[in-house]
């Protein structure tokens, strides 16, 4: 990356970070809450009755599934807010008739959304670390899971926001495909605990690999295959990034 | 070299054509004005050389670097300053401006230091850590044009820049154009305000319906003009029945306005005809400048 360019990606990312840095009340308290609230509520009030999950104490299996749904949630939400934003206000024209690659713009905008979804991660650790035991089987794989989750649901944010025509066509898919297949990737529970069809079907839902992995990281126990899991991320970010890259160069989003 | 070379370009968007086979060019250094009612192209053809809106034919080509070919070079020399608020409205006026200095790649110290300079000399210094939400329009605008010129670009295209800013701070950005123009800054003005043409530009460019219906220089625009309106003043209250040969609207008591035809009575002949009535005539002035009644007279006969 030359010169210019470096700082044209540094530009982005400061501009992102100062957006969600200034609303912080809204972009990274309301993560902690909610996680707060289900970690006495299904980790300590009802996860008392539940006993053990596939080996660990409830709170203990539930605890890495919860973190990364903060991660997934606020880095998909942060670049689909932010670019829609822009778009909305028409300060998206800034960056449109500047000298930057498409790439770079991809590049920016999902690092903004690494950095919030890493921030929350962290803090909601932070919460975590009081309710839960949160010593780490390997920091390799949950450190890594982490990254790649928020990279890949950045990118997804990005391609949504490029679709999206009013704020509505922002919020639909949070709300009415993230959050299903997050909380029917195995936050709460093991595949191993649903029928064998429905197992099946839990299969195909490429969150249960980045959940289950990431769970790896934490406690060391796993309902999927860690290669597969990493091959599906390649598959999905390599996906994603030919289609965000293939609709910035048909103008979407940007050009009338 | 041109600073900007356009060839045929046109654009549709579906059935209706917005640009229809535009071709000029804008030598390096000039002072250019684009003219033409609302709805004429002109913002379009704007948002096309900048590269927010996707040609349907045609060739763009700024310093000789092609839009399609080499779009990474020719954005870089272009400033913009468009119709609409285009910023962040919950970024202060110094962030604005310093972060479109660094997507076109320059060092944050650089750009702040440029952005004090430029914000000092437009007179919104002041305001700099304040959010633009809070700001006039008139200091909006300047905020804008602050933000166009930061990366120092060789072309500066400005959309209406202007349109609802008091008499004041117009003086002021005409003056900072001007000292940009002299430095060697092509400019591109798009403008409803006529005479800010004729104290601004060399040279004309005049769409309609999405044509170019003329270009010519300033002087040459307004002397193609042989008949326009005039009001003149006498010393005696006006009598109609001694004028109706001149086919006069009478405006007051002592004033009347008249078409004047260059082509076949001058200013003296004019004064003469109204002498012999018994009219001592005390002033004569156009109704508006000769460019604006040029630009009403295209319109008019639909060119």
């Amino acid at each position: 990356m030359n010169h210019s360019l470096l700082i044209a990606f540094q530009t982005i990312i400061r501009k992102e970070v100062t957006r969600f840095s200034r609303v912080w009340l809204q972009t990274l308290i309301p993560p902690m809450v909610t996680t707060g609230l289900y970690f006495i509520i299904f980790g300590n009030l009802i996860g008392n009755k539940i006993g053990l999950m596939s080996g660990v104490d409830y709170v203990n299996f539930m605890m890495p599934g919860l973190i990364l749904m903060s991660v997934i949630i606020c880095s998909y939400t942060n670049v689909a807010s932010s670019l829609f934003s822009a778009k909305f206000q028409r300060y998206i024209e800034e960056i449109a008739i500047a000298p930057i690659p498409h790439w770079l713009i991809i590049l920016g905008y999902i690092t903004g959304g690494v950095i919030r979804g890493l921030l929350v991660g962290f803090l909601v650790l932070l919460v975590a670390v009081n309710f839960a035991d949160c010593t780490c089987y390997s920091y390799v794989h949950a450190v890594l899971i982490a990254f790649f989750a928020s990279l890949l649901f950045s990118l997804a944010g990005f391609i949504n926001a490029l679709y999206a025509r009013n704020f509505d066509d922002i919020s639909i898919i949070p709300t009415l495909l993230l959050t299903p297949l997050i909380y029917l990737g195995g936050v709460f529970y093991s595949i191993n605990l649903l029928p064998p069809f429905w197992e099946s079907v839990s299969k195909a839902n490429p969150l249960l690999y980045l959940i289950n992995t990431f769970r790896y990281g934490f406690i060391g126990i796993t309902d999927t295959s860690l290669v597969i899991s990493y091959e599906i991320i390649a598959v999905w970010f390599i996906a994603l990034y030919l289609w965000a890259i293939l609709l910035l160069r048909h103008g979407k989003g940007f050009k009338i | 070299m041109s600073a900007l070379d356009l060839v045929n370009v046109c654009k549709n968007f579906g059935s209706n054509q917005a640009l229809s086979d535009v071709s000029f060019s804008v030598p390096d250094g000039e002072f250019l004005g684009l003219l033409g009612h609302n709805g004429a192209g002109k913002s379009t053809l704007i948002e096309i050389i900048v590269g927010l809106v996707e040609k349907s034919c045609g060739m763009v080509s700024v310093f000789g670097h092609d839009l399609d070919k080499e779009p990474m070079i020719a954005k870089s020399c272009i400033g913009l300053v468009s119709q609409d608020y285009n910023f962040n409205q919950f970024d202060t006026v110094m962030q604005v401006v310093v972060n479109q200095a660094g997507l076109y790649g320059i060092p944050y110290k650089t750009a702040v230091s440029r952005a004090k300079e430029y914000l000092e000399i437009l007179q919104i210094a002041e305001r700099s850590n304040e959010q633009t939400r809070f700001l006039s329009g008139g200091m909006k605008k300047r905020m804008m044009l602050a933000r166009a010129v930061i990366h120092q670009p060789k072309l500066l295209i400005l959309d209406e820049l202007t349109s609802g800013v008091d008499i004041e701070v117009r003086y002021l950005i005409w003056d900072f154009l001007r000292e940009l123009n002299r430095k060697g800054t092509t400019i591109i003005m798009i403008t409803h305000y006529l005479e800010e043409i004729e104290n601004l530009c060399n040279n004309v460019v005049i769409l309609n319906r999405g044509r170019v219906v003329d270009i010519d220089s300033v002087e040459n625009l307004q002397k193609k003009l042989v008949s326009f309106d005039v009001v003149i003043t006498v010393s005696e209250p006006v009598e109609p029945e001694l004028l109706q040969d001149l086919d006069i609207n009478i405006i007051s008591e002592y004033s009347f306005e008249l078409k004047l035809d260059l082509g076949k009575a001058t200013y003296t002949d004019l004064i003469q005809k109204l002498a012999q009535r018994g009219f001592r005539v005390v002033s004569i002035k156009e109704k508006a400048s000769r460019l604006e009644q040029y630009f009403m007279y295209l319109r008019d006969h639909h060119l």
